[in-house]
């Protein structure tokens, strides 16, 4: 080593016998007793020694960055490091940089103390000392830096007196500051002088220009076209008059580095067509000549000469304009990907993928565009490349198969990316296959690339079925969630597959071991469509539902919870495996885990009570709303399917579903109030929750649970609600416009829209049950109730639509009639930002009441405490059983009861034109009265009854409408035992009707 | 990572976000990470590049001259490396340099103080 003359300068040697000392030391206990040591003598001598030369100070500086660099930690020594950076000698100021640059980072406290120290430097005569300084930045500069040193920065890049080390150093200082802390170099100010600095001869000054330019064109682009003919000129130079100092050749390539950093930079602009954009054509082609005619040569020399080549064909395939080279360029990658170095097999690859998916593109283009010149040019391309595309398939999978994973991800990208109709089900049959055999880190990605294929070009879906349950049966482990909800929709949308799907997934079920995802994907489509195999002996309901139960005991508590629905499905299906599944249902009516026990318990009254109800909720599930790609759709798609389909009957609204609700259609609203997805089971499970002690059919179950049907009243409820202000409404607005309206405060007037909404969203929910009760911009309260006989239960969701939590809430309630008591649970304290809460209220009615509970909803947000006060819509009709009556039993019922002053007349007048029809329809489907046809001959009047039977005795209440068509007005009698129950319909029926 | 490797296989590997690129030379590992969008093969020439004037400089460079000079070694990657962009590609150049400043350095026999 001494002989180097290199090492005899500078050398010192305590260093040298202090390293060897480490590398000798015998165990890593010796090596930290010899670095204790040390670190105590250094410290020691740093404490202690005034008289410490240069030499020492840098030898020991030395010894403690070795330290460093082994692991240990360095609480001293920074202060001597920033006494060698201020010295005046070279060798101490190198070291005090390069002690700095190891021990510290941008973000170092100690940088802002020695930034002045950089300025001297940068300031002084000597260009090592400047280069030092702008090394210093380049490695640890940070903020304070880049505010403090950036213009002199800048004045030594474009300084004529600066020497080239110190420009190149310059300018990739301020690439670093511009990288850390963009806008720097504003292209207005600074473009014109940078892009002067392009006339630099001095290849390593153009090589670190180069570097700054393409960061900042990358950036922003425009504003920079003036250096796209100089660095295009600068590429000729080099490429075609060879025209380039000596020193500059690596193997025998003129600076690579160069040509691959100017080619880069040209990347950033659309192709020219002038003169230039022809040199430039006639330098890529002289590039790829070289590549052909040099074949042999060192592996450096074939590195190089490729870097350049790869950098070539990118652009080539960037500017995608010249269908001479982009042929050229497909006959390149066909063969670098057969290569034998591995190396040129990756890029090969690589820019292949990058290559077929601009293909795509060039396809798209064609139909876009009927222009016929580009259109041929395009189409004889695309052909082409499709044949050759083809052709190169079996590379491609022996790539895929390669033994080293960097390749065989690329070959992944590649196949993916080239995938079309035509080569499809090739492509899918062999990543299935290879899919047996892959390593387990590209599994998962695989098994996602396989499912969008089969998807995105099934022609038809059995395929896309079988490939699916390939890829289950394959690797289960991989498949997530997304993908087989992806498989039921598009069964459940598909009918002509459905029977195929049922029998496929029927016989993958046979296996002993088969996966779980498959088990789930077997409990849906059997249960869905299990019917359509069943008339097969050898799938009979018998035997699916054995199938099906032998995976029960080892699936995880979802498959559990959706095998049980699957079940309840069976017992609608075929009755004759009602005992079976019961029995099923029973043993779990006290399982552990709620969700299960609860589908349990009401799956087995379900099934247990009432047929039409049964058939009405376990009836096939509709074709799902079409959306979205599996990719794309990952989030918001897949979270809306979950809910339907293997979620519990959850509380919590999904985000993505909440958002609709946010939309204007009340209509919208009625039909799938909460967002749940209008006819998924999961909704109506919800709605199911009835308390066992319930024994009475529900009356009307399609009423309940059709949304076709629900949308009736709503139809016209729009247009009866329209109108507003008659002197009757004040009554019934009064007690909800009096309180303050959490947005706007206000305190009551008619007219305010917020009230004028609640009263219409109240009066609403009077004739039917479900629906939303209020909604502002903080909080939507959405509304269930169902009755059964004088039991009623109402649910309330409390949906937070504010970006911010909702703390201390809570809830109370007031009836003004001792005869409707209301039982709430209690509330969660805070509803967290698009979160939900619920509060069941269960009530029962024991006699004739005429005001409508109240409720007050309080809760804080960040700024102010707000009530809302809410009239909830339970009344008295809602209680009345339909009475029909003929026509004798009418009016002696009538006569019956008492007249004035029980009996109630009272004239109104309709703003619209009067509709019988309407009038029917809003008394026997709203209010639950019977409209008695042939009472009254008359077609403009009509009578009408209902029964209220939870009083002490029976009441009747009866009643006639005369209607003057001519002049909007009408008449209304009602006679009832009772005066509160007369005067409630009447508020009720005028509400409505006028 | 880059040690399981097998020889034959590339010299990349994608790692997270970067890509990884490395070469062996004797005992030695030199990896560099860089951005995806990178040019590959230029990196691995840029690996080359260094050994080569380590090489020059320290006259048939071994992982001791290395140990043992490691300040030498950071002197040279400052010439060469910087920002994370090279710098100068010329051997000549840089070996040019790093002589003007040893040239610089005082003479190390009269400080013999051991340790």
């Amino acid at each position: 080593m001494a002989a180097n003359p290199n090492l005899s300068k500078g050398a010192m040697r305590g260093l040298t016998n202090f390293i060897s000392d480490l590398r000798n030391a015998p165990n890593k206990e010796n090596e930290e007793k010899r670095v204790t040591k040390e670190m105590a003598h250094i410290r020691k001598e740093f404490k202690e020694n005034k008289n410490i030369d240069g030499y020492q100070r840098r030898k020991y500086v030395c010894k403690l960055i070795y330290m460093y660099m082994l692991g240990y930690e360095l609480d001293f020594g920074h202060m001597e490091a920033v006494t060698l950076l201020s010295s005046s000698k070279f060798t101490e100021k190198q070291i005090g940089y390069i002690s700095l640059g190891i021990l510290l980072n941008e973000s170092h406290e100690m940088l802002p103390l020695i930034i002045n120290s950089f300025k001297e430097d940068l300031l002084a005569r000597s260009d090592y000392f400047q280069a030092l300084a702008l090394a210093a930045v380049c490695n640890i500069g940070g903020k304070e830096t880049a505010e403090f040193l950036a213009p002199l920065i800048q004045k030594l890049l474009i300084a004529n007196t600066s020497a080239p080390l110190v420009k190149k150093r310059a300018a990739l200082a301020i690439l670093r500051m511009n990288r850390n802390h963009p806008g720097l170099v504003t292209p207005d100010s600074w473009v014109e002088r940078l892009i002067s600095v392009l006339d630099e001869q001095d290849f390593g000054v153009l090589n670190s220009l180069m570097s700054l330019l393409i960061d900042l064109v990358s950036e922003k682009a425009e504003g920079w076209e003036p250096a796209v003919p100089k660095v295009i000129h600068l590429l000729y130079k080099i490429i075609i008059q060879k025209e380039n100092p000596k020193e500059y050749i690596y193997y025998h390539i003129p600076c690579p580095w160069l040509q691959v950093k100017l080619l880069r930079f040209l990347r950033y602009f659309p192709p020219l067509e002038d003169a230039t954009g022809r040199r430039l054509t006639e330098i890529l082609n002289a590039i790829f000549a070289i590549s052909e005619s040099a074949k042999a040569g060192t592996i450096n020399h074939k590195n190089a000469l490729n870097a350049v080549l790869f950098e070539a064909i990118n652009l080539i395939i960037h500017h995608d304009n010249d269908p001479a080279l982009l042929k050229q360029t497909s006959i390149l990658l066909g063969r670098f990907i057969t290569a034998k170095e591995t190396n040129i097999r990756y890029l090969g690859l690589e820019a292949m993928s990058h290559f077929a998916s601009l293909s795509n593109e060039t396809s798209v283009m064609i139909k876009k565009y009927q222009d016929t010149v580009l259109c041929k040019l395009n189409e004889l391309n695309g052909e082409h490349e499709i044949k050759r595309l083809r052709w190169l398939l079996i590379d491609y999978l022996v790539s895929l198969k390669d033994a080293d994973i960097s390749i065989r991800r690329r070959a992944l990208d590649l196949l993916y990316g080239m995938c079309d109709k035509v080569t499809c089900k090739t492509i899918v049959a062999e990543l299935l296959s290879y899919l047996q055999t892959a390593d387990y880190n590209i599994r998962e990605e695989l098994v996602i690339k396989i499912a969008n294929l089969a998807e995105k070009f099934a022609s038809n879906y059995s395929w896309y079925v079988d490939v699916i349950l390939q890829l289950i049966t394959t690797a289960g482990d991989f498949v997530s969630d997304d993908i087989w909800f992806r498989v039921v929709k598009i069964v459940t949308n598909h009918e002509d597959i459905q029977t195929y799907a049922a029998s496929t997934v029927f016989v993958a079920l046979q296996n002993r071991n088969a996966h779980e995802t498959l088990v789930k994907v077997g409990g849906y489509i059997l249960g869905e469509f299990g019917h359509l195999i069943a008339d097969n002996p050898a799938s009979s309901p018998l035997i699916q539902f054995q199938t099906l139960h032998g995976k029960f005991a080892t699936c995880g508590l979802q498959t559990k919870a959706l095998l049980l629905s699957t079940y309840a499905k069976f017992v609608n299906l075929f009755p004759e495996l009602t005992q079976q599944t019961q029995e099923v249902f029973r043993q779990h009516s006290s399982y552990i885990d709620a969700e299960i026990q609860q589908r349990a318990c009401e799956y087995l009254n379900l099934t247990s009570l009432n047929e039409d109800l049964m058939q009405t909720v376990l009836d096939v599930i509709p074709a799902f709303s079409e959306n979205k790609d599996l990719i794309n759709s990952n989030s918001s798609g897949s979270a809306g399917i979950g809910n339907e389909i293997s979620t519990p009957p959850s509380n919590t609204f999904s985000s993505g579903n909440n958002s609709h609700i946010g939309g204007n259609t009340s209509q919208l609203d009625l039909l799938d109030p909460f967002g749940l997805g209008v006819s998924s089971p999961s909704q109506q499970q919800q709605y199911q929750q009835q308390p066992p002690q319930y024994q009475q059919p529900i009356a009307q179950p399609q009423q309940f649970f059709s949304p076709q049907q629900q949308l009736q009243p709503e139809n016209y409820q729009q247009e009866v609600g329209s109108p507003f202000g008659s002197g009757q409404h004040n009554n019934l607005l009064s007690p909800t416009a009096s309180s303050g309206s959490p947005n706007t405060g206000s305190t009551g007037s008619p007219l305010d829209p917020l009230a004028i909404k609640i009263v219409n969203a109240y009066k609403r929910l009077c004739l039917v049950n479900d629906g939303v009760l209020y909604e502002d911009s903080i909080i939507q309260i959405g509304l269930k109730s169902e009755y059964n006989g004088a039991q009623g239960r109402i649910v309330l969701y409390y949906g937070n639509n504010s970006s911010f939590p909702l703390t201390s809430f809570n809830t109370t309630f007031e009836s003004a009639s001792s005869t409707l008591q209301l039982q709430p649970q209690s509330t969660a304290p805070n509803i967290q930002p698009k979160a939900q809460i619920q509060q069941p209220i269960t009530f029962s009615c024991t006699g004739e009441f005429s005001e409508s509970p109240t409720a007050a909803i309080n809760f804080l947000t960040p700024g102010k405490p707000i009530t809302i006060h809410l009239k909830l819509p339970i009344v008295i009709s809602k209680f009345f059983d339909p009475l029909q009556l003929n026509s004798g039993d009418y009016f002696a019922k009538w006569k019956i009861l008492p007249g004035k002053p029980v009996e109630i007349q009272e004239v109104f007048k309709t703003s619209k034109p009067i509709d019988m029809a309407h009038f029917n329809k809003v008394l026997s489907e709203g209010l639950n009265l019977t409209v008695n046809k042939g009472v009254d001959p008359n077609p403009n009047n009509l009578v009408a009854s209902a029964q209220f039977p939870y009083a002490q005795n029976p009441m009747f209440v009866l009643l006639r409408i005369e209607s003057n068509p001519q002049a909007n007005m009408c008449r209304l009698t009602i006679r009832s035992q009772s005066a509160v129950i007369s005067n409630a319909t009447k508020q009720l029926i005028i509400s409505h009707l006028s | 990572m880059v040690l399981s490797r097998p020889p034959k296989l590339c010299n990349f590997l994608e790692w997270k976000e970067y890509k990884i690129i490395f070469k062996r030379y004797a005992s030695l590992f030199f990896v560099v990470c860089v951005d995806r969008s990178d040019n590959e093969l230029i990196v691995l020439e840029i690996i080359h590049h260094f050994v080569e004037i380590l090489d020059r400089y320290f006259g048939n460079v071994c992982e001791l001259d290395l140990i043992f000079n490691f300040h030498k070694a950071y002197y040279i990657l400052d010439e060469l490396i910087m920002a994370g962009e090279l710098q100068e590609t010329s051997k000549k150049t840089v070996l040019r340099i790093m002589a003007q400043q040893d040239a610089q350095q005082e003479n190390p026999s009269e400080h013999k103080v051991d340790l």
